[in-house]
């Protein structure tokens, strides 16, 4: 297997650690995402894989060669960038040509190629116009060809989406991911976007102050996030901050029973999601917990499309999320201002030691 | 989908040299020309003027003494052209600042007509070497001008100081002009509508708000000119007669004396001036170009009538005034005998002095080798400083930047008194050859193309590079398949420049000519001084044709290879 590894790389400016010792494989074929905010070191990794970064400490190693001092050009991956950086002196065709001529590509194959790649992404017809007269996506894909051109072993995409439209991006998106499982290609990918980092691939690793917090399937990183701050990032979440003693949390003004609080005892924060908070009328009272009922009131009301997002404040100066389904909302006939009763699931909390 | 299209075809292996070791070869042998051609000499003119020197065999002799500066302080005539060069200069500054600043204002905040013919036509004195006002004015206000004497019959003439501060008015106005319309344009004039919006009115508003906040601009603009008039040298050689300046002293002492004592040493107080007012002009522009908004700007309203009027009427008047030196001197050039006979005659371009018409096809093969070298040089070091930021970035900077302020004279004089000695053997290929002439230019304008060259490249996305190197080009093919075609207008306008600049510079190449080497702006001087001004009309009058020939050649050229950067956007679906 053609592997890419990272070990114990960090790259350092002056004091500050971009990136601090990040262990990472990416295996072969594998859609890998990296995801965090600005400045969480997400962007100097894929600029060290890439090679236009040195790792100050540590090594990069693809195929099991240690490929640290090798010059980009020599490491042959294609890197598919935020601006997009086509050439805007060149035609499309001229810019998927650039790769292959760089390469040496025999020129008998050469046409046969780059008619394939602007067939794959559905642009062979626009083969004769300059970048900037295509829009945004379609400058976008021109850059995924021209990337694609000259066969990378390896594919860097660094925020590729973000300068587009939403519905572009998530139709672009899709387009990515496909081409990706098709071609087989093994992929990076940097975004801040944990909405596109979860929908795109088959790992997601989020990095914070350049440190990895978690790496794992997006359906685990949304469901256990291993600290509070990925549960803050990827997804909504409430915030019980409190003492936790036999599996429950006690704050200011309140006493919540928790289902499994991982040995976690003292100071810690307990998370839930807002669509796990079930109104107390839709359920079965018997199997509630008496402790996890709360009385409250509804001060916003936000359609967000499939769902509703309630805001609801309870003991007088919590606010509370909650997550339905608008269909069954609509059946519910609730209105802002009105007073609810909401029941917290012990076992949809997590929780984690207070940082 | 066609899977075979992805089968791994071995690619053929490929040698590739690490690009960093390019980059250090390319940015140190910038480095190192510009400490052989710039540093050395420079350093070397500072330790001469604190050499003794044996006036008998007009030499220098080992040693270390003030005396060359305590001879040039008690000479009551010398030193007086100290205080002459601070008096025409401060005068010229702050006339052609004012001028050039309502100028800017007419065709930037007014609504004018036809307000890029006037900003071209203000450019005129750019194509011209910088003793073209003052052969104008002297054959329109000399002792024997058409206004002086042949009208007004009047004895007042034009000579000394006024002629010289009118010359370098009219010399420098450009100069002024480019500086302030970029800051007028670039200011938000929304500033000046919020503030008539409160209640202001326009002359509350110009003076509290336009001004103050073009300020470093006017002050980059002045420091300027200042700069340009202390360091000219052919204005006033022609129309100063007695009244001595630095410029013009230094060129008397070393070449009608053989001072070289005397030569470096005021040379060595030239540089005083010209370095401060380099400094200050550099200090506001980098002010100056913190202001620059880049939002959208906003139409601008009609002007009242009696602002248009007297705009149009003011800003008419400057550029007819600049264009009209230019077309007095075509005329001189073409007529029997200025003020006497105004007959139509070819006889002034036949010269009668060495080199004949040669002169000028050796400043133009000279100014095609200044310009192609130049624009390149310029724009790789550029490309090497803004871009790819080697260790030594800084320094290659600030050397860069040195050179505008030198005087060109001050740059020639030590060219002369180091390639003529043993250093390094090199007096044998460069002292009195063509070479020394084409480094000289293009060091002495090494700054402005440099900084053109950096402020291009910082609009270009450094992903642009990177995609380049991810694709596998190599630093020479991403240089001339990507930054070169990305940066071809900025790489024409600076060919413009550096070949404009060396067909008119007089100042830089006035030492370093010899008996082998004559340059057509040299030649006008000479003519002019030897009286034969229908010769030296002419030899002005085929300079700047071969300057427009050659604008108008490169801009039609651009134009034609130009592709359209911005198309219509297709929208996406």
């Amino acid at each position: 297997m053609k592997n890419l590894e990272l070990i114990n790389i960090s790259k350092i400016y002056g004091k500050l650690y971009a990136v601090n010792n990040v262990n990472l494989t990416v295996e072969e074929g594998e859609f890998l995402t990296l995801l965090g905010p600005s400045g969480c070191g997400k962007t100097t990794t894929l600029r060290m894989i890439a090679g236009f970064e040195y790792p100050d400490i540590g090594e990069i190693k693809y195929n099991n060669r240690i490929i640290n001092n090798y010059i980009p050009q020599k490491r042959n991956f294609g890197i598919v960038f935020q601006s997009y950086a086509l050439f805007p002196h060149m035609k499309v065709r001229e810019n998927v040509a650039f790769g292959l001529k760089m390469h040496k590509y025999p020129r008998e194959d050469m046409e046969k190629r780059i008619k394939t790649l602007l067939e794959i992404v559905g642009l062979y017809e626009h083969r004769e116009k300059y970048p900037p007269q295509l829009s945004g996506g379609m400058q976008q894909r021109v850059a995924l060809a021209r990337a694609l051109a000259p066969q990378p072993e390896l594919i860097l995409l660094d925020e590729p989406l973000s300068a587009l439209d939403a519905k572009i991006r998530v139709k672009l998106r899709a387009e990515i991911k496909q081409l990706q499982v098709e071609l087989g290609i093994t992929t990076v990918y940097v975004t801040h976007d944990q909405e596109e980092a979860l929908s795109i691939s088959d790992r997601v690793v989020v990095m914070k102050h350049g440190i990895i917090e978690q790496v794992d399937k997006p359906i685990n990183i949304y469901k256990k996030p291993v600290s509070k701050y990925v549960a803050d990032f990827v997804g909504t979440s409430n915030f019980f901050d409190g003492e936790v003693t036999d599996s429950f949390i006690r704050g200011r003004d309140f006493l919540i029973k928790v289902g499994h609080s991982g040995g976690i005892e003292g100071k810690a924060t307990a998370a839930i999601r807002p669509e796990k908070i079930e109104f107390l009328n839709n359920i079965n009272k018997n199997d509630a917990e008496e402790t996890n009922i709360f009385e409250g009131r509804i001060t916003v009301i936000v359609f967000l499309g499939l769902i509703v997002r309630l805001v609801v404040r309870i003991g007088g100066e919590t606010d509370v999320i909650v997550d339905y389904l608008e269909k069954r909302f609509e059946d519910m006939g609730i209105k802002r201002g009105d007073n609810v009763k909401l029941y917290f699931p012990p076992e949809a909390f997590t929780v984690y030691k207070a940082e | 989908m066609d899977n075979t299209a992805f089968c791994k075809t071995e690619l053929p292996e490929k040698r590739i040299v690490d690009d960093r070791y390019l980059i250090f070869l390319a940015g140190g042998l910038i480095f190192l020309f510009l400490v052989f051609f710039m540093v050395v000499p420079v350093f070397n003119i500072l330790r001469l003027s604190i050499t003794p020197y044996i006036e008998e065999s007009h030499s220098f002799r080992k040693g270390v003494t003030f005396d060359n500066f305590y001879n040039y302080f008690t000479k009551p005539s010398v030193v007086q052209s100290l205080y002459n060069s601070l008096y025409v200069s401060v005068w010229a500054t702050v006339i052609t600042t004012v001028l050039a600043f309502f100028f800017s204002y007419g065709l930037t905040r007014t609504t004018i007509k036809l307000k890029k013919t006037l900003y071209y036509m203000s450019m005129a004195p750019l194509i011209a070497p910088s003793l073209l006002q003052a052969m104008v004015l002297i054959s329109l206000f000399g002792a024997n001008g058409l206004i002086t004497s042949g009208i007004l019959k009047t004895e007042w003439n034009i000579y000394g100081p006024v002629g010289i501060i009118i010359s370098e008015v009219l010399y420098c106005f450009p100069h002024a002009m480019i500086i302030l319309y970029t800051t007028l344009s670039a200011v938000d004039s929304r500033l000046d509508e919020a503030a008539s919006s409160l209640g202001a009115s326009g002359i509350t508003t110009f003076f509290r708000i336009t001004v103050p906040t073009a300020r470093y601009g006017i002050f980059s603009a002045a420091a300027l000119v200042f700069n340009l008039t202390i360091t000219d040298f052919g204005n006033p050689i022609i129309i100063g007669r007695g009244y001595r300046v630095l410029a013009t002293e230094i060129y008397l002492q070393v070449i009608g004396m053989q001072r070289f004592d005397m030569g470096t040493t005021i040379a060595v107080i030239l540089l005083v001036p010209s370095v401060i007012a380099f400094m200050l002009n550099y200090y506001f522009t980098q002010k100056s170009n913190a202001l620059v908004s880049s939002q959208a700007k906003p139409l601008l309203p009609p002007s009242r009538p009696l602002k248009k009027y007297s705009f149009t009427s003011y800003c008419w008047f400057i550029a007819v005034l600049l264009l009209s030196v230019i077309v007095i001197v075509v005329i001189k050039a073409f007529v029997n005998l200025w003020m006497y006979d105004w007959t139509l005659t070819m006889k002034h371009f036949h010269f009668r002095i060495p080199g004949g018409l040669g002169v000028l096809w050796t400043s133009m093969w000279i100014s095609v080798f200044v310009a192609v070298a130049g624009a390149s040089v310029t724009m790789v070091n550029g490309y090497i400083i803004e871009k790819k930021k080697p260790f030594f970035a800084q320094p290659l900077y600030m050397m860069s930047v040195i050179p505008a302020a030198v005087p060109g004279l001050v740059m020639g004089l030590s060219y002369i008194l180091i390639f003529n000695t043993k250093f390094l053997a090199l007096d044998e290929i460069l002292y009195g050859k063509p070479a020394l002439i084409i480094i000289n230019i293009i060091v002495c304008n090494f700054t402005l193309g440099t900084l053109s060259s950096i402020s291009n490249m910082k609009n270009i996305d450094m992903e642009m590079d990177e995609a380049a190197t991810s694709l596998g080009a190599g630093i020479t093919s991403t240089f001339l398949r990507v930054i070169f075609p990305l940066n071809r207008v900025s790489f024409l306008s600076n060919l413009i420049y550096y070949f404009m600049r060396s067909m008119v510079t007089i100042s830089a190449v006035i030492f370093l000519i010899s008996p082998d080497v004559h340059l057509a702006a040299v030649s006008v001087i000479n003519l002019e001084k030897d009286g034969k001004e229908g010769a030296s009309s002419a030899m002005t009058t085929l300079i700047i044709l071969v300057v427009v020939a050659v604008i108008s050649l490169l801009t039609i050229f651009l134009k034609k290879t130009g592709i359209a950067l911005e198309g219509n956007e297709e929208t996406d679906q």
